[in-house]
């Protein structure tokens, strides 16, 4: 990974003549104009961003972005540390190089781009969360954190669920989605701590077949499947699932292992709020620091509690409507 | 992958150069206070989190380990003295182990020669509680799978400070 390699991305992009329509979406309240350049990625934004679909006024988009498919710069290097990981930018903003699959930049005065290999165009990583590491750098310059975390909405409320891969995020929030309830994200959300504000932010979600049939949904069509088994799909109202954009966080979940007793609300004290809250966390340079601010804020001003989960989804969704129902309205 | 130091119970005194019962040790004569330009913390409910932003190790503090923490925020003292004070008040062993939970602040480098003119005092509980640390590297893992790189465009990418590729 050189400065070179951005020139020739720049070059790859502004060498395109005709980009496609444009897509314009509400993000976290903020107005983003994507842009696309071939049919293949016309159809992954519109999986992961159409749900926030937005009709553009009068009001300047906030953020540009671009992507395109081509010949990643520096494909060719084979020293892991050379083409992987988060490269921050002289100036602000960070390059995110993935394997010389893929090179998305973000830089605050310019956008995001994004070009991607032609072979990579269905990896299913970039399906279920494209631009996640670049967008969510933009975030930060919006004070917003990137939450590794699942979010779902109950009669206006939002409650972040909180737990580690493989904790079970992603059954519980799409549990609940079929349960009627809304759904704000399966494993990424934005949050605003200050206003505490929990954003939609990808239409999509990963979930493995157990989990699946036992929500009892198999209907969903699956765009790929990811190394760890896990499938990728696309979410829509057409599926009974209810996106929602946004809703004020009123409660904080986290899900813990089955303990044989069943699932069920437990107050967890606020002191062990920020601990198990460490799987949150993005790394991204510059982050640590907002997100310990962020977390704090949120764990003195909400409450929380933890969920041991269990297969009776019917109890979990119980537990989640009774964490919402308890929660913080200000 | 969490690694809990429970303490005094993980980490032997020994490892340390501040020994029980020896107030004066000169091995240890620097003054401490907090890495400002290294670290970040919150307080809630008596209990300190604090994250290096280096690493990203997260580190809680309980017991008597928060309010000396808060102390060497904007003063500064040596260990010993700490430690000893902590002995007049407490008694020996929690002399003992406060000098064990100073000395892995000072390993972790989240306690540096202190160059603050004020003396730092804590606002010692009238009950003695156990200085506790919990340390969390998950989010350190993290960052060590998806490495984080400065870069210098003369150099090439990455690049770290001090000259050397990453």
């Amino acid at each position: 990974m050189t400065p070179a390699d951005i020139d020739a991305l720049d070059a790859s992009l502004d060498a395109i003549d005709e980009w496609r329509d444009d897509m314009v979406v509400c993000l976290a309240g903020r107005i983003l104009r994507i842009r696309v350049a071939d049919q293949r990625v016309e159809q992954l934004i519109e999986l992961a961003f159409g749900h926030l679909r937005h009709q553009l006024g009068a009001e300047r988009p906030t953020l540009e972005l671009r992507v395109a498919i081509g010949d990643v710069p520096g494909s060719h290097l084979t020293e892991p540390s050379d083409a992987v990981g988060v490269f921050r930018l002289p100036g602000g903003g960070v390059a995110v190089h993935h394997e010389g699959r893929q090179l998305e930049l973000y830089r605050p005065s310019i956008g995001i781009d994004l070009l991607v290999a032609a072979q990579a165009a269905t990896d299913p990583e970039l399906l279920s969360h494209p631009m996640a590491a670049t967008m969510a750098a933009w975030a930060l310059d919006h004070h917003l954190l990137a939450m590794h975390s699942a979010a779902v909405e109950v009669d206006g409320r939002g409650v972040l669920l909180i737990g580690a891969s493989g904790a079970g995020k992603s059954t519980t929030a799409m549990a609940c989605a079929a349960a009627g309830l809304g759904f704000l994200g399966d494993d990424l959300c934005l949050v605003d701590p200050h206003s505490r504000t929990v954003y939609g932010w990808y239409g999509t979600m990963k979930l493995f077949d157990d989990s699946a049939a036992a929500i009892g949904s198999t209907k969903w069509s699956t765009m790929a499947t990811n190394r760890l088994g896990k499938a990728v799909v696309g979410l829509s109202s057409a599926d009974g699932i209810r996106l929602v954009d946004e809703a004020p966080l009123v409660a904080l979940v986290v899900l813990d292992i089955d303990d044989g007793m069943g699932p069920r609300l437990i107050d967890l004290p606020r002191t062990k709020v920020i601990p198990a809250m460490r799987c949150t966390a993005v790394p991204l340079p510059g982050a640590m620091a907002p997100w310990l601010s962020g977390v704090a804020t949120l764990a003195r001003a909400l409450p929380a509690f933890r969920v041991p989960l269990g297969w009776h989804l019917d109890d979990v969704v119980a537990s989640i409507r009774e964490a919402a129902a308890r929660g913080c309205i200000t | 992958m969490v690694r809990l130091a429970k303490f005094p119970l993980s980490v032997a005194p020994a490892r340390r150069k501040l020994r029980p019962a020896e107030a004066s040790d000169p091995v240890v004569p620097d003054t401490i206070s907090v890495n400002t330009a290294r670290c970040t913390w919150e307080t809630i409910d008596g209990e300190t989190m604090v994250i290096d932003t280096n690493s990203g190790e997260l580190f809680a503090l309980r017991g008597l380990a928060a309010p000396v923490w808060d102390s060497l925020v904007g003063g500064q003292a040596t260990a010993q003295s700490l430690a000893a004070e902590a002995g007049r008040r407490y008694g020996t062993a929690a002399h003992d182990e406060l000098a064990v939970l100073l000395g892995v602040l000072i390993d972790a480098q989240l306690l540096v020669p202190g160059k603050l003119a004020t003396e730092a005092a804590p606002a010692w509980p009238g009950v003695y509680e156990q200085p506790m640390l919990d340390r969390f590297d998950d989010i350190a893992d993290i960052l060590t799978l998806d490495p984080i790189h400065d870069v210098e465009p003369s150099a090439g990418w990455p690049y770290q400070h001090g000259g050397e590729k990453a």
